[in-house]
Parts: structure tokens; C-alpha cells; sequence
């Protein structure tokens, strides 16, 4: 099953058992979704229940908002996350605080899908990613689907939540193919131990877990050393458990994202280590991230702006070799 | 000539100063540039420097005083300065060592004739030396540093001898913590038996002999990864072992086997031969099962069981029928330095559809062989007795049944009884 079908089939299940669950965005509806995830659900539900919007990001959540407040499940979905810069007024101004500001009585039971990163020769303007501000917002549940299987579940249980979450997706992950096991009780909030190893903790997100992975090989060949790769799966809350158990085991910590490294989300992972786990690390902690440009058109150079296998793979043998390896 | 020092205008807003600490005291060369105090201003306490040369003449104001800005605080005698140029080394020498006397008692000179002006790096180099000693605890992560700890190590005595990196990782401290408490025959037992280091005492040096008793009294194994060869051996015998086989035994006539016996036609060479000949009259050991069926190969191809040492080979004897006796015995002299260098090819194991072991050599009568991988049958060939030769066949009934099986014996027995064969071959 590919990703979007993933997604696709967690939106279509929900709105099958509840009839408050509403999609609106830009094209989501006649036109089956810009990546194709809301395809065929117009003919199954109706255009009540699936809205093509106009262009205008900020009215969209700010439907939502008030379509959550009124009693519905909204599901409203960004095109592409640097357009949501327009709607950030309602994703962090008000998304995140009715609960807090009405005491409680307001709650908003919504969704904002949020596709973003690098993908193919988009440019500066339609290739950013925005965790390191949405998971700066108390209030906001952030999840980051970079898996079929969990695309397919933390979908699900976002819009069966009663919190605001934000469900960020890779657009190069659309047509990522995996196995979705549907009878399983997958947790949002914990973060998946894709691969298991004993010596270095590599902890990732969305795309850049694949990226990782492929470095993998080349990394433990080189050092002779096992990798364990993490995805964190939940950016905001953070599952510091499953982090803890490999850091102490491996004594390291690697964290690979794709943004700019200056005040990039990673950062936060690693504050974590230095603070909380400064007595278990044998090496100082690395972050591989994007450099600090915008995103370029040119491909060579798209490419040299953010991690790839190669660089990764080169960046951790040259760190564990500098350190004692 | 006499020059003043004044209290110099810090900051834009300073109006006083309070002298905090005299650098030079009176008889002191002093050189353009030098500090002469510490100021205290409104804002911060500050060095203030002799805008020229000279020997300080006097001191004007004590420690802890308070004065305008412009008031003399010190006098220099300017000229003094080319007279007594030779002593500046002495003076800033005596200046560093010693802390500054306070004016109101001038140093006396006789010190700065003790200071070491032989040797004016000597300071230096002591405060070089001197360093490291203030600066505690080596370099390490801070889970190496925590290890270290636990068993007591200085890291930074063992970077200064060089026996640990800089920076040390845990995997450096472990080395060291192994070598200081284990002798090298006892990290090597260690590392044999896979025991960890943590089973013995801290605070001693451990010996071979410890280690020993510790794995006797423990009765520990010594662990054997099984290498590539012994784990396919493995599988092939835990297929045969599932095979559904039955065993048929009788005697095969030794006269014409030992007749024709050289020095290169051995009688395994013999028994190769003998067999491919009853193979070829007998299709169903020339036979082999796939999951399409039957295959019946036209030409006899065997595989021998060869030990050395704890590894056993089943390298095959390709078409034997085609291969004349010398053929023969020179593929298994090639076998033999192969398996001796352990060089086997995995295409040299397999296309057999018949396997031969012989264990006549040693002594053994009779016992029974397991099928090596897609044999139909196996033999297992024991010594001579009284003239004859116990051949026991394992055989795969799914391939050949008992009758065919019989007939195939009959057919060896005739062979080996049979001299007319042994010329043909030898021909």
C-alpha cells in the first residue's frame, strides 16, 4: 500500500463511523486532493462533507476552528506547508489556546494536514519545513508521518482526538510504498525503533528516516559498528522513553533532519541529550541538518542543501572516527 | 629627567580613582607600555600603563587611596632609563616572582641579585609545567569519565604517560581497566570464553590461573562460533536426517579389490569405479528428485565423504564412467591438497547423485552413512575380513525401492567377483 492510500483509507474508515468528520481544503474534493489522498471520497461522501475551498489558507483553519467548535471533526488540508505561513495566525494564535482561554469548554477536535520539505525542484518558496514553529506552540500536538504503517494509524487516531494536531507529511513521501497491519494498536505518541543496534543512537524524522537508513549500511560497514535508527514519529509530544533506553545503551546520539540547522527542531533533541543524558554519551552529540540557505531551484545544488544518504553516512563515519572509533 | 605618573581619565565620566594594587615599587626599570597599577574607576578596576621609560623614584599614593584624575601617583626618573638598561631583565624578573612590595617598604635590592638571571625562561617553563596540574581530571566523555571513576583511574595521569587518548572514550577506559587488573594471558581466556571482566574483583591484578579456576569451579564451556563449513554440513545432515531411508547390508569379494590395489589405485579409486559401473546399469541411483520430478542424469557422478579433522567434504566425482582409473586417482589427489588448504569450490560439491564412504582404512566392519544432500543413496564401505568387504547402502526409498536395491547389490558383487572388470578399467 502506498503512503497516500494509507492516508487515504484512515480518512475514509473515519468518516465511514462518523458522520461529523469533514475534509476541506484546496482541491481536496472534485479533484481527489493534490497528492491524491482524498481521491474517490467526493463520490463516497458528498461535497457537504468534502469542500473545495478557495485559495485563502487562513480561512480554511479558520473554518475548521469554528466548524470544531460547532461539533464537527474537521480535517483541513494545507497544499503545501509554506502557504500555511498565511493561516498561522489561526495554527498558533488560536488553534492551540480556545481550550486553554475558555477553561476548558472549548475543545477543537481538528486536523491540519500539513505536507512540506524538499521535494523535487520546488524553490525557496514551496520547499520549507515548519516543526521547529509548530512544536514551539503548547497547546499543538505535532505528529510526523514518515512511515506507511504509522501514517495509516496516527491519522486515525488524530482525528479521533480531541486535541488540535497538526499531522505533517513528506510530499516526497506520497508514493512510498509499505505494509500497513491493521489489526495493530499503534501509539501516536511513541517513536518507532526502526532498526535495532547497540552502538550509535541515530534518531530521525519523516523522509530523512529512509535517507538514514540507506546511509546505514555504508555506516556500520565503514565503523564496524551497529546503528540503531529511531524515528521519532511524535515531534511535540516527544517520546524522551524510547530515546533514553538506546542513548544508554549506545552512548551516543545522532539526530538527522532535513530544515536548516539554525534553530532547527533537532536542536531540541540534542538540548535533551546534553541536559538530561550528559552522563551517558561517550561522544559529543551530532546534528546533520540542511544548510542555512533557501532552498535552490538548481538541482545539484537543491541536493547539496540538505542531507542525503551519502552525506549522512560520510558525516557519521567522520564524526565516530574523530571521536575514538 | 622626572616624570610624573597621573591618575589617568578612564571613562568619560570618571572624576576620581582609587588605587587598587602598585605593579613597580621604587628602584624598578620601567618601560614604555609596562602597567604600572590597577585603578579602580567609576566603572571597573583597570590597568594603567608608564607612557615612557625610566626607574621609579618614588610612589605618591598607597593602596586603597582615592585621588582626582590628574594627581601624581608616581615619579620616574626618565634618564635613569639608559644608565641601568642591562637591569631591566632583573627587574621584571624580580617584578613576576615576588608579590609587589608595598612603597611604604621598598623591595631590597639585594633580592633582585638572587632572582635567576642566568636563566630568565625558567619561570616560564615551570608555569608550563605547572599548568596541566590545575587543570583537572584529563579530557574524556562523560561516560568514559564516569567509568573511570568506578575502577579508580586517573585519566589524566594516563594521557600525560600516554597510555590513554585524548579524548578518551569508554572503549579506551575498558582497554586500560583490562590491562591494569588482567594479565595478558588472562584477558586472552577472557576473551575466549567470552566472560566479562565485571565477574572478578576490582583493586588487584587477576593472573591466567584466576581465570582458569574461575572457569572450572563455573564449569563453563568454551564457546565455538560454528564457521560456514560446519554449519553447511549441519544442514546437509539435518535434510538427511529427514529423508525416508531404509539400510540394506551384505559382503562384496576383497581379492580383486586388493589385486589391483597400486600406490595411486587405491581402493576408494577402485570402489569409484566399481560403483559408477553398477550406476550405469542402474538408472534409479542415477536419479535425483525435484519439485518438477524426476531427473535421470546418463552419466555417474558420486560424492566421497573426506574428513580432516572435524570438517567432513563430500567433493563429487564428476561422469566416473567417461574418467579412466589414472583420471580417477588423480582428481583425488586433487581433492586432497584441496581440502588439506582448505580450498574446495562450492561447484567442486555438487551434481552427485550417489555418495560413497569408506571407512576401510581404519579397521571399522560395518556401519551406516546419511545421505549427502540430493543423493539417491549412500554406501558405507568397512575393512576387510576374511576376503570380504561389508557394503551397507542407505537409501532413499522415494527414489529406489528395496528390489532395485537389491538387484544393485547383486550387480556390485558380481563386479567385484568379477576380474574381467578390473582388466577393462586397468586397460
Amino acid at each position: 500500500m502506498l503512503y497516500r492510500e494509507a492516508l487515504n483509507r484512515a480518512i475514509d474508515e473515519v468518516m465511514a463511523i462518523d458522520e461529523t468528520v469533514v475534509v476541506l481544503g484546496e482541491d481536496v474534493g472534485r479533484y481527489g486532493g493534490s497528492y491524491r489522498v482524498t481521491e474517490g471520497l467526493v463520490a463516497k461522501y458528498g461535497e457537504a462533507r468534502l469542500i473545495d475551498t478557495p485559495i485563502a489558507e487562513l480561512s480554511i483553519v479558520g473554518n475548521a476552528i469554528g466548524m470544531a467548535m460547532a461539533g464537527l471533526r474537521p480535517v483541513a488540508e494545507i497544499m503545501t506547508a509554506n502557504f500555511a505561513l498565511l493561516a498561522f495566525d489561526q495554527i498558533i494564535n488560536h488553534m492551540p489556546k480556545y481550550r486553554y482561554m475558555s477553561a476548558g469548554k472549548i475543545t477543537l477536535p481538528m486536523v491540519v494536514r500539513f505536507p512540506q520539505g524538499v521535494s523535487r525542484q520546488l524553490a525557496a518558496q514551496h520547499s520549507e519545513s515548519y516543526e521547529q514553529m509548530l512544536c514551539a506552540v503548547p497547546g499543538l500536538r505535532v505528529l510526523a508521518a514518515g512511515d506507511v504503517n504509522y501514517a495509516y494509524h496516527a491519522l486515525k487516531a488524530a482525528m479521533l482526538s480531541d486535541d488540535p494536531v497538526v499531522f505533517i507529511e513528506h510530499e516526497l513521501l506520497y508514493t512510498k510504498k509499505g505494509e500497513v497491519d491493521f489489526d495493530a494498536e499503534v501509539d501516536p505518541f511513541k517513536a518507532r525503533v526502526v532498526k535495532a543496534g547497540d552502538d550509535i543512537t541515530i534518531v530521525s524524522y519523516l523522509k530523512m528516516v529512509d535517507d538514514v537508513m540507506a546511509a546505514v549500511p555504508e555506516i556500520e560497514k565503514k565503523l564496524g559498528k551497529q546503528c540503531e535508527v529511531i524515528d521519532l514519529c511524535s515531534l511535540n509530544p516527544v517520546d524522551y522513553d524510547t530515546l533514553e533506553a538506546s542513548v544508554k545503551k549506545t552512548g551516543s546520539i545522532v539526530v538527522v533532519e532535513e530544515d536548516h540547522k539554525t534553530g532547527g527542531y533537532g536542536a531540541q533533541i540534542v538540548s535533551w541529550a546534553a541536559e538530561k543524558m550528559f552522563y551517558s554519551l561517550d561522544e559529543p552529540p551530532l546534528r546533520i541538518a540542511g544548510e542555512d540557505v533557501p532552498i535552490p531551484y538548481n538541482r545539484t545544488l537543491e541536493l547539496a542543501a540538505i542531507p542525503t544518504p551519502e552525506s549522512i553516512a560520510a558525516r557519521i563515519v567522520a564524526w565516530a572516527e574523530g571521536n575514538g572509533a | 629627567m622626572e616624570y610624573q605618573i597621573v591618575m589617568p581619565r578612564l571613562s568619560d565620566t570618571m572624576d576620581e580613582g582609587q588605587l587598587v594594587t602598585w605593579k613597580i615599587a621604587p628602584g624598578d626599570a620601567v618601560k614604555k607600555g609596562d602597567v604600572v597599577a590597577e585603578v579602580e574607576s567609576d566603572k571597573a578596576v583597570m590597568e594603567i600603563e608608564s607612557f615612557k621609560s625610566g626607574i621609579v623614584q618614588s610612589l605618591l599614593v598607597e593602596p586603597g587611596e582615592t585621588v582626582r584624575v590628574g594627581t601624581p601617583i608616581a615619579v620616574l626618573d626618565t634618564d635613569g632609563a639608559q644608565r641601568d638598561a642591562v637591569g631591566v631583565m632583573e627587574h621584571r624578573e624580580t617584578k613576576t616572582k615576588a608579590p609587589a612590595p608595598s612603597p611604604a617598604k621598598p623591595a631590597p635590592k639585594k633580592e633582585k641579585t638572587a632572582s635567576p638571571k642566568q636563566d630568565p625562561l625558567a619561570w616560564l617553563l615551570g608555569s608550563a609545567q605547572a599548568q596541566p596540574s590545575s587543570y583537572v581530571g584529563g579530557t574524556a566523555s562523560p561516560r568514559a569519565r564516569e567509568a573511570a571513576e568506578r575502577y579508580g583511574l586517573d585519566i589524566e595521569a594516563l594521557q600525560h604517560e600516554g597510555s590513554l587518548p585524548t579524548p578518551a572514550h569508554l572503549a579506551d577506559i575498558k582497554q586500560v581497566v583490562l590491562r591494569h587488573y588482567f594479565t595478558p594471558r588472562a584477558l586472552q581466556l577472557l576473551t575466549r570464553y567470552q566472560l566479562s571482566a565485571d565477574l572478578f574483583a576490582v583493586g588487584k591484578k587477576h593472573d591466567a590461573a584466576e581465570v582458569e579456576a574461575y572457569i572450572n569451579a563455573h564449569d563453563i564451556p568454551m564457546p565455538e562460533p560454528l564457521d560456514m563449513l560446519r554449519k553447511s554440513m549441519i544442514a546437509i545432515v539435518n535434510e538427511a536426517a529427514k529423508k525416508p531411508v531404509y539400510h540394506m547390508s551384505d559382503r562384496i569379494e576383497a581379492k580383486w579389490l586388493k589385486a589391483y590395489e597400486t600406490e595411486t589405485a587405491t581402493v576408494t579409486v577402485w570402489l569409484l569405479k566399481l560403483f559408477a559401473e553398477a550406476m550405469l546399469r542402474h538408472e534409479g541411483f542415477r536419479t535425483t528428485l525435484t519439485a518438477q520430478g524426476l531427473q535421470v542424469w546418463p552419466n555417474a557422478s558420486i560424492s566421497l565423504a573426506m574428513a580432516s579433522g572435524e570438517y567432513l567434504y563430500m567433493p563429487v566425482f564428476r561422469n566416473v564412467n567417461l574418467l579412466s582409473l589414472s583420471k580417477v586417482a588423480a582428481q583425488l589427489q586433487v581433492y586432497k591438497t584441496k581440502i588439506a588448504q582448505r580450498r574446495l569450490g562450492k561447484e567442486e560439491l555438487v551434481g552427485s547423485t550417489f555418495g560413497i564412504s569408506n571407512l576401510g582404512m581404519t579397521g571399522i566392519e560395518s556401519f551406516d552413512a546419511m545421505i549427502n544432500k540430493n543423493d539417491s543413496a549412500i554406501a558405507a564401505v568397512g575393512s576387510e575380513r576374511d576376503g570380504s568387504i561389508a557394503v551397507t547402502l542407505t537409501v532413499d526409498h522415494r527414489l529406489v525401492n528395496g528390489y532395485q536395491a537389491a538387484l544393485f547389490m547383486q550387480e556390485l558383487k558380481a563386479l567385484a567377483g568379477d576380474e574381467t572388470f578390473f582388466k577393462k578399467v586397468t586397460q
